[in-house]
């Protein structure tokens, strides 16, 4: 049998035709928070996975996970979910300083081959699919955070309501970002961002279309609708891809399983079975009232996370075969400040006298509570 | 970043402090005193602008 080797094809852009998609979840598939329409803090991630909210305005709005019908997956490139926001307290009159919008945050490890601070800088296209019930020309924008912080605006336009459309950007490099100050670290920290404005006050439209500039002034250029000018407006956008180059490829849809691990990095969410006990690990106890476990974390995370709870110290039990099951007195905490990317230690706290100190322990849900330990790494 | 009701958690091995309990936009939180954290990064930021302010561990 006569075997022949096979080059593999060169592919331009970022690093080959595998991951040359900046954005983790561009089709939204993962929710690990919630997928229901949950009200938005500002500077806060409430559903879909990698997607930060802001709103400094008067206005409020939503998010949600929502499932694409068949019809719109055909006319999306086969994306299956989009990020939905609904304005559900209307700001007309928007001040100078207000701002809403959101926001997907790029590893700085992650952008190294933007080769940013160098004359060798990358040009960047985006794509992505958007239905709203607005039409005309808008604004999003991409921003560089690490060191000098520089912001190019993008504009696209809405041709039909209610109908998803795609759209393509190429934001080319210039000396802005090309100059030395504009390095982006090679750390754990934030990269760049993508960000789509919901609603943008006079100091923050000062920007040219597709051109970097330094400063905070720059998220749009003055076209840039008011998605929250009426509880009418809806926004959904999915099927995001930022990568180097000029042309937009094809859509990277990876399995889900791998955009889930990706998402991991950032957030680490475990459930209760919600209907039974269901097991958070076994460990000690301390003394009469804590146990002690471990949680590893796979993959490794951004950083060292914070835990979230249900806020609800009941929704969480301990078990031993000498005392029996006891519900937590507090909610469950990180102990120590021993704790890495990779694992930390948790305490469960039940009340004073309930556990005897030096034997095992399982920590777990409460019966018909679905309670979670959510580990959170975002940047 | 809105937090409140901060209070340090004891390392119950080394006694000394080892996270802060919290709430941060309405979500309960466990955070770890570890620099490269964004949450103890915001929490050290509002407490050096003094806009917040830590209860003692029990």
């Amino acid at each position: 049998m006569t075997q022949t080797k096979v080059e593999a094809p060169f592919v331009e852009g970022g690093g080959g035709s595998s991951f040359k998609n900046l954005v983790i979840n561009g089709g939204q598939k993962i929710a690990q928070r919630a997928t229901a329409a949950t009200a938005v803090s500002n500077g806060s991630y409430q559903t879909v996975d990698r997607w930060k909210l802001y709103n400094v305005s008067d206005g409020a709005y939503t998010t949600a996970q929502t499932a694409l019908s068949l019809t719109d997956q055909a006319t999306t490139d086969g994306q299956t979910h989009a990020l939905d926001i609904q304005c559900t307290t209307a700001d007309g009159s928007v001040g100078a300083g207000q701002y809403a919008f959101i926001y997907h945050l790029v590893e700085a490890q992650n952008c190294q081959h933007l080769k940013f601070g160098t004359s060798s800088a990358v040009d960047l296209t985006l794509q992505f699919y958007v239905k709203s019930n607005l039409t005309g020309t808008t604004c999003g924008f991409i921003a560089k955070e690490d060191s000098t912080y520089c912001q190019a605006p993008f504009e696209f336009t809405i041709n039909s309501a209610n109908t998803w459309e795609k759209k393509v950007v190429t934001i080319p490099a210039n000396a802005v970002i090309q100059a030395s100050s504009s390095i982006i670290n090679n750390d754990n920290g934030a990269g760049i961002g993508i960000g789509f404005n919901l609603l943008l006050g006079g100091n923050f439209d000062n920007g040219t279309n597709l051109t970097w500039e330094t400063g905070g002034a720059s998220y749009a250029t003055t076209n840039v609708l008011n998605f929250l000018s009426s509880t009418d407006n809806d926004f959904f956008i999915t099927g995001l891809q930022l990568e180097v180059g000029n042309d937009a490829s094809d859509f990277e849809h990876l399995p889900i399983d791998v955009e889930l691990q990706r998402c991991r990095r950032y957030l680490q969410r475990v459930e209760a079975s919600g209907t039974d006990y269901g097991s958070f690990g076994s460990g000690a106890n301390a003394n009469t009232a804590s146990s002690l476990t471990q949680h590893l974390f796979s993959p490794p995370m951004r950083t060292v996370p914070t835990l979230h709870t249900t806020g609800t110290a009941a929704n969480y039990s301990v078990f031993n075969g000498s005392t029996g099951l006891d519900a937590c007195a507090s909610i469950p905490a990180i102990n120590g400040n021993g704790g890495t990317n990779s694992q930390i230690r948790l305490e469960f706290i039940a009340a004073s006298g309930a556990l005897t100190a030096g034997q095992s322990t399982e920590m777990l849900g409460s019966d018909g509570v679905a309670a979670y330990l959510m580990f959170h790494a975002e940047l | 970043m809105k937090i409140e009701n901060a209070k340090y958690h004891k390392d119950l091995i080394s006694g000394k402090n080892g996270s802060i309990n919290c709430v941060i936009n309405g979500q309960h939180c466990s955070v770890p005193m570890n620099e490269e954290n964004t949450e103890y990064q915001e929490i050290k930021k509002q407490l050096d602008a003094g806009t917040l302010t830590i209860e003692e561990a029990d």
